[in-house]
């Protein structure tokens, strides 16, 4: 997978091309790259789903949800 | 004589309680319990301590039989109950590892900024930090007693932290 830094400037690169205010533009990027390492949890989570424990899958669930629920609102704000 | 209680099947000595036995024992409670069936304890323990009046203080075994089953009859845990409803456990335990999740989501962005002051996402990582844990603190308003007091005091310290930054 490609760096934070990377995906950060090619998500802010391609919601710049819609002529987006700069300070949303940064907003985005930031935000769906902010959680990568929560992300990263979870894509373990589908990828070691039958030798994870009960509380290993929570904790994974839990801690996306947790970071991701807060930049699902913002769209809204 | 044998009855089904919430511990189990309940044997009665038919000699009554012996003061004399070793205090806990079978012979000094007048019963002993020798199966798994379950309905009502303090008959039982009503019936052991009644036979046992027999040729003892009967005064002091009927005050002790009726304050036995009473005691029963009012526990939760001797009736065989659950302190705390199931639901509301699971709830609670459910809410207790949110929260620990949307802390750690401010301990990690905490950390963003301890290890990179000069950044520009510092003003974002705040934004991130409020927001984790002013969820916290709502959903720590559904938890009771001391956990209830240590989670909120523990957000408190999560908040002056990053205030200091």
């Amino acid at each position: 997978m490609a760096s934070k830094e990377f995906m950060r400037n090619k998500i802010a690169a391609a919601f710049a091309a819609n002529e987006l205010d700069s300070n949303i533009v940064e907003d985005i990027a930031f935000h769906m790259t902010d959680w990568k390492e929560d992300l990263d949890q979870l894509v373990g989570v589908y990828q070691n789903v039958d030798s994870l424990s009960d509380s290993d899958i929570r904790k994974a669930v839990i801690s996306f949800l947790a970071h991701a629920a807060n930049t699902l609102r913002l769209p809204r704000n | 004589m044998e009855f089904n209680t919430n511990f189990g099947r309940v044997r009665l000595n038919p000699n009554g309680p012996d003061a004399d036995a070793e205090a806990g024992s079978d012979a000094y409670l007048g019963f002993s319990i020798v199966g798994e069936n379950k309905t009502d304890f303090s008959v039982a323990m009503a019936a052991g301590v009644v036979i046992g009046m027999r040729g003892r203080t009967p005064i002091l075994m009927a005050g002790a039989a009726t304050l036995a089953t009473v005691w029963i009859l009012t526990s939760p845990v001797q009736q065989g109950l659950p302190i705390v409803d199931d639901y509301f456990y699971s709830q609670s335990k459910h809410n207790k590892e949110v929260i620990e999740g949307l802390i750690g989501t401010a301990v990690d962005h905490i950390e963003k900024i301890r290890n990179n002051p000069g950044s520009r996402d510092v003003n974002h990582w705040k934004g991130e930090i409020k927001a984790a844990l002013d969820r916290a603190k709502n959903i720590a308003e559904r938890l009771k007693g001391k956990t209830k007091e240590a989670i909120k005091e523990k957000i408190r310290e999560l908040e002056n932290r990053a205030e200091s930054q």
